[in-house]
């Protein structure tokens, strides 16, 4: 829904960026609340469902946050407040088995660590 | 319409009924103080140099800060009042810029000085607002302070030449300062501010009662009709100028005068933490909006399970609403310009007895 959202107001306004001003409030560029699409696959390419992606604050806490779950093209949008700061850590992680095209290694990074947002996961 | 913008608009629809599903905070207004070092005519929030509020404490909204931080990441706007009488307000910024945060700032510029402007610089302000209200004598008209027009000049100058991001100023025009924007906006460009939004006196706080300070429908067409005109000239010379988010203008026409389309998006993306605790949408929606208050509600709860008027708007379809051919797009206007009890909007710039907005 985030992508297709995105989406529709580019159509609407025909701009990529768009402001927030809020009434007697301050401006604010609001396409940096934006989500960064995080693909997870297999060795062999395939795309993972069902992985549980969870985020973790090193300025707070020590505590994992569960974000959500990649979806049938092994995808999740993830907001870029969250996926970009040098402070937040990911934890990718396989919660059901072989079910979705294996048993998966869980994996933690930091969105420094991957290219083009890809998470390549391994098998047990 | 035409056909392209027509489309444009159900798209638009489309996308703000995807947002109020989501209800993301994106946003969110702490009003740290109601005094201030001026008392305006025209005063939204009714403030002045005494408060008679239960204001917090600065350690207050520390934790504030720390726990919507964590929970949303929004951009903080620090408001009042006026901000920068606050006693704590260094410690608040300079904590905001500790926890990483996104924040702006809105402001009279009375204590804006350069020392100042370099510590919210150094404390990674990324925007600020400042009032100036047309020419210098409708300025001394509202702001009723005999320094306020050279201070708030000194000011624009100095954030004209700073390093922030977004240099803003807003203008509340009314009617002896209608014919004024010409002027204003050169000297807005000639001190190197990047952009102008213009807005309507609205009858709330220290406004209400004072019908000499609101456009009636004609002038307020007229305004609309001068940022629509002279938007691509100004544009050109560095300034981008913009209506006021507040009310609905048909898509045609609002697309030639706001960067966004019309979308009030309080309660849906903002919420605001009033200077005693209470829980809102924009820092000026009346108390018939009031959700809560941060200091005995969890406002993770107040924010998902409360806000039910600022999401579904039907309730809005009512009196001169009811049977508005432009219900669709405008939902009942901005929520700050109803109350509870209000049979529409309290200005609609659609309908003045039936009459059509210039397009």
């Amino acid at each position: 829904m985030k992508r297709l959202s995105k989406i529709l107001r580019i159509l609407a306004t025909g701009s990529l960026t768009m402001l927030l001003q809020a009434c007697y409030g301050v401006v604010m560029r609001m396409d940096d609340f934006d989500t960064t699409f995080l693909k997870a696959i297999d060795t062999n390419g395939e795309e993972i469902p069902e992985l549980r992606i969870s985020y973790q604050n090193k300025t707070y806490t020590s505590n994992w946050e569960v974000y959500g779950s990649t979806d049938e093209f092994g995808e999740i949008g993830i907001e870029n407040q969250i996926y970009l700061d040098s402070n937040t850590n990911l934890k990718i992680e396989d919660i059901d088995g072989e079910k979705n095209h294996g048993d998966f290694v869980t994996k933690t990074f930091t969105h420094n660590d991957i290219l083009n947002n890809t998470v390549e996961m391994i098998k047990k | 319409m035409s056909i392209v913008n027509l489309v444009k608009s159900k798209l638009y629809n489309i996308y703000k009924d995807f947002e109020t599903t989501e209800h993301k905070l994106i946003y969110v207004f702490l009003e740290i103080t109601r005094k201030c070092n001026l008392s305006c005519t025209h005063c939204g929030s009714d403030c002045s140099k005494d408060s008679s509020m239960n204001e917090m404490t600065t350690e207050s909204w520390l934790s504030i800060i720390d726990y919507l931080n964590y929970i949303y990441k929004p951009f903080f706007v620090i408001t009042g009042g006026e901000p920068l009488v606050h006693e704590g307000f260094s410690i608040i910024v300079n904590h905001l810029k500790q926890k990483n945060a996104r924040w702006g700032m809105v402001t009279n510029g009375m204590l804006l000085h350069q020392n100042k402007l370099d510590e919210l610089i150094h404390n990674n302000i990324e925007s600020i607002t400042v009032s100036l209200d047309g020419d210098e004598k409708s300025h001394l008209y509202l702001r009723k302070h005999p320094q306020s027009w050279f201070k708030v000049n000194k000011a624009i100058e100095l954030i004209g030449k700073s390093k922030i991001i977004h240099k803003d100023v807003v203008t509340c025009v009314y009617p002896s300062n209608l014919d004024k924007l010409n002027e204003t906006a050169e000297l807005l460009i000639n001190n190197g501010i990047t952009s102008w939004r213009l807005f309507r006196i609205f009858p709330k706080g220290s406004a209400k009662n004072k019908p000499e300070l609101y456009l009636d429908f004609n002038q307020s067409q007229l305004l609309i009709q001068w940022i629509a005109d002279n938007r691509d000239r100004l544009e050109l010379k560095g300034l981008k100028i913009s209506f006021s988010c507040e009310g609905y203008i048909p898509f045609e026409l609002d697309i030639k005068v706001r960067n966004e389309p019309f979308f009030c998006r309080a309660g849906i993306n903002i919420a605001s933490i009033l200077a005693d605790g209470t829980i809102t949408g924009c820092n000026n929606n009346g108390e018939d909006f009031y959700q809560g208050n941060i200091s005995k509600d969890n406002f993770q709860e107040v924010w998902n399970n409360r806000f039910a008027e600022f999401r579904d708007k039907n309730w809005l379809k009512t009196g001169e609403c009811m049977n508005c051919s432009h219900w669709k797009n405008c939902q009942g206007s901005s929520i700050h310009l109803r109350d509870k009890l209000s049979k529409g909007p309290h200005f609609c710039y659609v309908k003045n007895n039936e009459r059509p907005l210039l397009v």
